[in-house]
Order: C-alpha cells, then structure tokens, then sequence
C-alpha cells in the first residue's frame, strides 16, 4: 500500500482514484472507494432512468450500476466499450453502487491547493457535481463530489 | 456529581435491558390491575424495579434512580401487605413507567430533563397513608350487605381463583343458652374455609359477651355453596340460615385466569436460557446461509448431469448420496436460522393493552382488547414492520370503530366494544386479523369522500362493488373523519399501513358489516427469505414472480383474444380475464406474432389479470435479495435474486407494475 509521503510542512493530502469517461479525467475521493472490479453481465432493469445499466452480485449483494457517461455527466452521449472498462464500486453511509468508466488511470497523492473551484462548466457536464478541478502531468483533473452525486440519484429513483 | 463515562456499548446494554425491564413492568401491572393482587407478580415488579435502580444509579441517572427506589418501595410493601392494590396506586404507577420511558429518551438525546420530584410525592402520599384505605364506613342495619372498597377489592384478588363472597345470616334458637358461644363456634366452623370480613356481631364484641339471635356473616371462600350450607348445619341449635352469594366470579374471569396462569408459564420457561445476541451477527449468518442454499441447488443439478454423463463409474453413486445429505443439512441449517430470527407476537401485542385502556379513557368509550394466538412466531424483522400497521389500525378501532356507550345501548349492544387482536397460521402465512364489534364502515360514504376528495373519477367509484369500494380507504389522501382527531392523526394512516404490509410481502383487506363491526385481516408469507417463485422468460431476460401472487398459468391462442377499446380479454371457464403484456408494462415494443401465447394469472385486489410472457421456466426456490437503497424504492420489483448458475435476475411484484 502506498505510505503517506512526507511533505517539509504539514499541508493536507488527499488520495485519488483517477480515471477516465471518454476523453477527460475524472477522480473520486479514495475514501468512497470501496473496490476496483471488471465489468461482467449486468442484469437490466427496465422502468428505471437511462443512467441506470442494471444490478449486479457483489459476494451475495445486490448493488445498482450506474454507466457515469450516461445521463449525469454526459446527456447525449453513449457509453463506449473496451477492455479497459470496469466498475468503481462506491459506497456512502452504508449504501453501495457501482460505477461504469472506461478505464482507472492511478491512485495519486494530491494536496487540496492542487484544486480550484470548478469554473463554469459547459452544459455537458452536471457542474454541481464537480467539486473541483486539479492539475495533473497529463492534464486537468475533475473531483467528483460523490455526496452530491449520491443525493441527485435519491432524487431521480424517488421519482 | 461527577459521571463516569460508560462505552457505547455499556450504555447500550443499559438501554436494553431497561427496556426489557419496563417492558415486563408494564405486562405485570396490567394483569396486577385485574387481580389485584398476586405475591409472584408483586416480587417480579419488585425485582425489576430494583434492577433499574441499581444500573441507573450507577450509570449517573439520577432521576430514574430516585424514581425506580420509589418505585421499589411501593412495591416492597405490596410485598409486606401493608399496602393494597388500589385503582389510583395503579394510575400513579402506570405514570411512573410512562416518566421512565420519558427519561430514557432524554437520555439518549443527551440529558435526563424531567423532574420526577412531584410524582415521588404523590407516590409517598399513596404509600404513607395506610391508615385512609382502611377507613371503614358507619354501619347501617340495611346497608350490611353492601360491600366496602377493600372488601370488593379483596374480591377482585380473590376473584381469579374462583372465590365467592358469601352473605351468611343465621338465627339462632331463642332457647340457645350461651348465644356467643354459639356465634363463636359457628365461626370457628367457617374460618378454615375462608376469610370472614365482617360479622354482626363483631368478634370483638362478642368476646365482651355482646349477643344476637341474628348473626350476620360477609364470608369469603372458593367452597362451592353446598360446602358452606353443609358447614352451617353441623353447627347445633341453629333454626334457620340464609344463604346468599353477594358476589360471584364471571365466566370471563375465570377464563381470563387461565389464560393469564397458561400464558405466565411460559413467559417463565422463555426467560430461562435465553441469550442476547447482536441482530447483525444473526443477519450475517442468515446472509451466508443463503449462499449455502443457492449452490446447494447448483449442486443437484451439477449431480444430474454428471450422474447421466458417467452412471457407469460408482464414484457417482457416493457423489449423489452426499450431495443429497448436504442437500438436507443445508434445508434443516435454513429452518433452524430462520428460527432464531422468530419470535412470538405475543411480545408485540402486548402493548397494546395498555394503549387501548389509555385512548378508550381518554375518548370516554368502554373498550376492552382481547388477545388471541399470542404464541404465534414471525421473524423479528417482520414484526418490527407490523408494529406501525397495527398500531394504527387498532387506533382506528378505538376511534372510530367502537361506538360511545350510549350509542351502543341505543344500538342494542352491550355497552363496552370489544376489539379482537388475532394471530394464527394457516397454510403457509401468518393471517392477524384486527377484528372489532363497533358500527362497521359506510361504503357508501367511503366512496363520497373518495369523490369529496378527488381520488379517482366519480363514475368510475360509484359503480364499485363494495369490495372495490372499501379498498378506496388505503388511497394516499383518505380520511372520512370531518376532523382530524389526534388519537388516529390525520388520516395519513391508510396508505401507510398498506405500504409498510407490503414491503414485507404480506397484503391487508377489509371486511366489514354495517352496525355489526370491521375486520382488518393481514396476511404475511412465513419466510422473509426464500420464497417460492415461477420462472419465467420474457425478452431473452430471466425473472421471478412470487408463486403467492399467482393462481394459475394459462396457455392462450392468439385468436381468442377479444381486443375492446384497447384492452384485451380472454374468456376463461366463462368468466372474462383482462390481459396484459409484460413488454407493455416495461414500456417496449409488444407486438408479436405468436399463435400460442403464455400468460400468469395474477391475483390483484381488483380480480385476476393474465400477464403475458414469452416462456414458463418452471418454479424454483429463491433467495430474496434487496435491491437497496435506490432501486428498492421501485414500484414493481420486490427484490432480486442469484440463481443457481450465478446469474442475477429481478423478482417481480405485478400489482406494482400494473399500478404505475
């Protein structure tokens, strides 16, 4: 496991899961991240949002996946394929989910200066659920704020 | 005063065994309040009592610890005799109970806030004027026979062991020499049978060599009248004797008495080797059974192919053979789990006394709540489910269900209404009814207030049966009282009720009789977990419908099918079925070209209606699985499940999906 790298003063870091929809980079907090798996056969339910790809076994759970791409993040936009592709399975006070994304890029260390509020975004991405935008070597980075996110499904699934 | 600070877990066993404490503190003062008096009982309040002092005291609650020693007391001097059961001390300790359930919740948000100071004085008040319950009354020559307070209170103790309250007037011959002497010897014929509670004239009186020709007796004794005649005759030179009951044991009493006696065995056996186990860890072995059960079926079928593959080789044949035994282990290890997670109702209808008691003073109606079958068991998280339900439905009872005692002597009833609270099994579920003899619902008006309300178009409502008509009560929005009484609430009731019965799988229908009385009857599956469902194929996907929701499986020829105004019929055993297809219900495209067709006959609150699939697959034992959190919340699926090969597929619920 990675250790904590020492920092001259003591300036917050936070560890990132990285990775990838489409052609941008995305990251999540690795305190939501529960696990890394590949993508296997997704049972479909119907009646439920498009975002929505189906359930899966999880060791004997029932867990929702939802394809990122889809809906939130991307209106409009199909999801790709690939071998690169796997589920993030997220978990917020007790209640897991999967997420589809094309492929996890790396676990980074960044510190919190890395990241800027998230500027005006365009319409194609849900900009309340971007919490901010770092730099990384090979480009911008979005943080996905995964209360917000997990808020707006409770929203939908309600409905 | 400093507080020792406790671990979480420390506190939380304080809290539950104080529940379990209070819990067993409010059963026994109800049945102490019928007997009136009974030494186990008094002792098993005493201890509880004590318990709580003690573990409050320690953890630093000050309030509940000054409340409980009162309590205590109280209950010490039950114990010595010095103090009696009277309907105010009952009154006074069922607040203490409700100020202690107070004091844990503050607890629990952070601080105890109550002041129990006033309810310890009007305890001390109760507890230190013995002298006032015994105030006897000024005899009057006529009034003799008129029973006192604790004379009829002594009689309630008595009552549930049968015990009669006899008048006795004997004259004695006028030639009777020492008439005290005689008075005496008749009384010490009496005495080992019973209790004598007053006599003209007195004993005292007597020994001062007062006499009477008449004596007078008030006797207390579970002798049969013929004993008593006979005790009396053996008593010489007396002419005549009257022989009176003045009070007499009811039927119901005597039931009662059994009843309770039955039911307090058992509470007695129960609490005997019984162990407080962590519902999680219950939860995570059920989890892991339920794997178990899953591959025990890829296990069979995995036998069956092999078996045919190489019948030749014996291997196979001790293949076979174990497999079935795990097969067996594994149903029996299922059974036993589940078991662990049942208990009997009995612990959920016991509130309910109490309640009924509480709302039937506080609206001014007689009302008395009749449990029955309170040994039947339901998984515990079934019963935690029901609770609110039936909480409610038996509220509505006692609101508007039983009548207020004029009406019902008007009525022709007997003045107190009754409400039956019943548990049973039958075939494979649990059926509760809430069952009470008040004045029954007005269809009629149910279906105005429906209009009233807007709920569902008029024409459609006033050409409903009346089994249609009453289902009309369980819509979101239903209420027929013009106010909103904050016994039931505010109508939200209903729809709540139903809700919650069918999260666990269970249905709720009324049944009901114009002036005569309602019965709300609940249905709940045995099993939470495995249930048994038909398979069924439709789109290339797999899903489940529970075999409970179903009546038949019919095969159909497209050609049979009448199309009105869009809906489609089939006429089965001269009866029309409406069908629907599955596909419709999904939202995608229906169309086919099938002769033959396949369709699930599902039952609805509405009648029957024929689901159109494309294959039976053939019924299988499920696991069922939540769907969680987001998806659980979607009306038509009550749950997913793993089959056998792995795959996951979605349990189906056709009322949701035909009601969205």
């Amino acid at each position: 496991m990675n250790k904590e790298p020492v920092q001259e003063e003591e300036i917050p870091l936070e560890q990132l899961v990285v990775f990838r929809l489409g052609e941008e980079n995305y990251a999540v907090s690795i305190n939501s991240v529960q696990e890394i798996i590949p993508l296997g056969s997704i049972t479909r339910v119907p009646r439920t949002p498009p975002y929505v790809k189906g359930i899966i076994n999880l060791r004997g759970k029932i867990i929702p996946v939802i394809d990122l791409k889809k809906g939130l993040l991307y209106p409009g936009e199909a999801a790709g394929s690939g071998t690169k592709q796997r589920i993030i399975v997220v978990e917020e006070q007790g209640t897991a989910m999967g997420l589809i994304v094309d492929a996890v890029q790396q676990i980074v260390w960044l510190p919190q200066s890395h990241f800027e509020p998230a500027p005006a975004l365009d319409e194609k991405i849900a900009g309340e659920l971007i919490s901010g935008i770092g730099r990384l070597d090979d480009g911008n980075v979005m943080l996905l704020d995964m209360e917000n996110f997990f808020c707006t499904l409770e929203k939908d699934n309600i409905a | 005063m400093e507080r020792q600070i406790f671990s979480q877990d420390e506190v939380n066993i304080f809290f539950d065994e104080f529940e379990e404490k209070i819990d067993l503190m409010g059963q026994r003062l109800l049945v102490l309040e019928k007997r009136g008096s009974d030494p186990e009982l008094i002792d098993d309040i005493f201890r509880a009592a004590h318990t709580i002092k003690g573990s409050s005291g320690m953890m630093g609650f000050s309030q509940m610890a000054r409340l409980t020693h009162e309590m205590e007391n109280i209950f010490d001097k039950l114990r010595q005799g010095e103090l009696v059961v009277t309907p105010s001390l009952m009154d006074e300790l069922f607040l203490c109970l409700d100020m202690l359930k107070k004091l844990e919740q503050e607890i629990r948000a952070g601080e105890e806030e109550q002041d129990v100071s006033a309810l310890i004085d009007s305890l001390s008040l109760l507890c230190g004027d013995t002298d006032t319950i015994f105030i006897r009354g000024e005899e009057n020559e006529e009034d003799f026979w008129q029973l006192t307070e604790e004379e009829e209170i002594l009689f309630n103790n008595k009552e549930m062991q049968g015990e009669n309250i006899y008048g006795i007037e004997v004259l004695l011959d006028e030639d009777c020499m020492m008439k005290s002497i005689r008075t005496l010897i008749l009384m010490e014929t009496l005495i080992p049978f019973g209790s004598m509670l007053r006599t003209s004239p007195a004993r005292n009186d007597l020994d001062q060599g007062v006499e009477s020709e008449i004596v007078k007796i008030v006797y207390l004794s579970p002798e049969p009248w013929a004993k008593i005649e006979e005790l009396i005759n053996t008593v010489p030179e007396t002419t005549s004797c009257i022989l009176k009951e003045l009070k007499k044991p009811t039927d119901k009493a005597l039931k009662l008495k059994a009843k309770e006696q039955s039911w307090e065995a058992n509470g007695r056996q129960t609490e005997v080797g019984t162990l407080r186990v962590d519902i999680r860890k219950l939860d995570a072995l059920i989890n892991l059974v339920g794997e178990l059960v899953i591959n025990r079926t890829r296990l069979t079928v995995l036998n069956t192919a092999l078996s045919s593959r190489y019948e030749k080789d014996s291997d196979i044949g001790i293949l076979q053979e174990i497999s079935e035994r795990l097969a067996r282990i594994t149903t029996e290890l299922h059974e036993e789990i589940m078991k662990t997670r049942m208990l009997p109702v009995a612990q959920l209808f016991h509130r309910f006394p109490r309640i009924v008691r509480d709302l039937s003073q506080k609206c001014g109606k007689e009302i008395e709540l009749v449990l029955e079958g309170e040994e039947t068991e339901l998984d515990r998280t079934v019963i935690e489910t029901i609770q609110d339900p039936l909480m409610h439905l038996i509220r509505n009872g006692v609101d508007h269900g039983i009548e207020f005692p004029e009406e019902r002597i008007q009525a022709g009833k007997s003045s107190a209404g009754r409400i039956f609270l019943k548990a049973k099994h039958q075939d494979n579920q649990i059926i509760i009814q809430v069952e009470d003899d008040g004045r029954g619902i007005n269809v009629d008006k149910v279906k105005e207030a429906a209009i009233e309300k807007g709920l569902l178009p008029e024409e459609r409502v006033r050409l409903m049966e009346e089994q249609e008509a009453l289902d009309l009560i369980f819509l979101p929005g239903f209420s027929t009282s013009r106010d909103i009484s904050d016994i039931s609430g505010r109508g939200v009731g209903m729809d709540v009720v139903r809700k919650n019965i069918e999260q666990v799988n269970g249905t709720v229908q009324i049944a009901t009789s114009l002036g005569k009385g309602t019965i709300f009857t609940i249905r709940l599956p045995l099993t939470l977990a495995v249930i048994s469902s038909l398979l069924i194929n439709n789109g290339g996907d797999v899903y489940a419908i529970p075999l409970v929701q179903i009546r038949e499986t019919l095969m159909v020829k497209k050609e049979n099918i009448k199309t009105v105004q869009g809906r489609e019929t089939i006429i089965v055993r001269g009866e029309e079925l409406p069908l629907v297809r599955l596909r419709d219900l999904f939202n995608e495209d229906s169309s086919s070209d099938d002769e033959t067709l396949y369709a699930v006959v599902v039952n609805l609150p509405t009648g029957a209606a024929g689901v159109i699939v494309d294959e039976f697959l053939g019924e299988q034992e499920i696991v069922v699985k939540s769907l969680g959190k987001y998806l659980g919340k979607i009306p038509g699926y009550s749950g997913a499940s793993i089959l056998g090969d792995g795959r996951v597929i979605l349990i189906l619920d056709v009322k949701g999906l035909m009601d969205s």
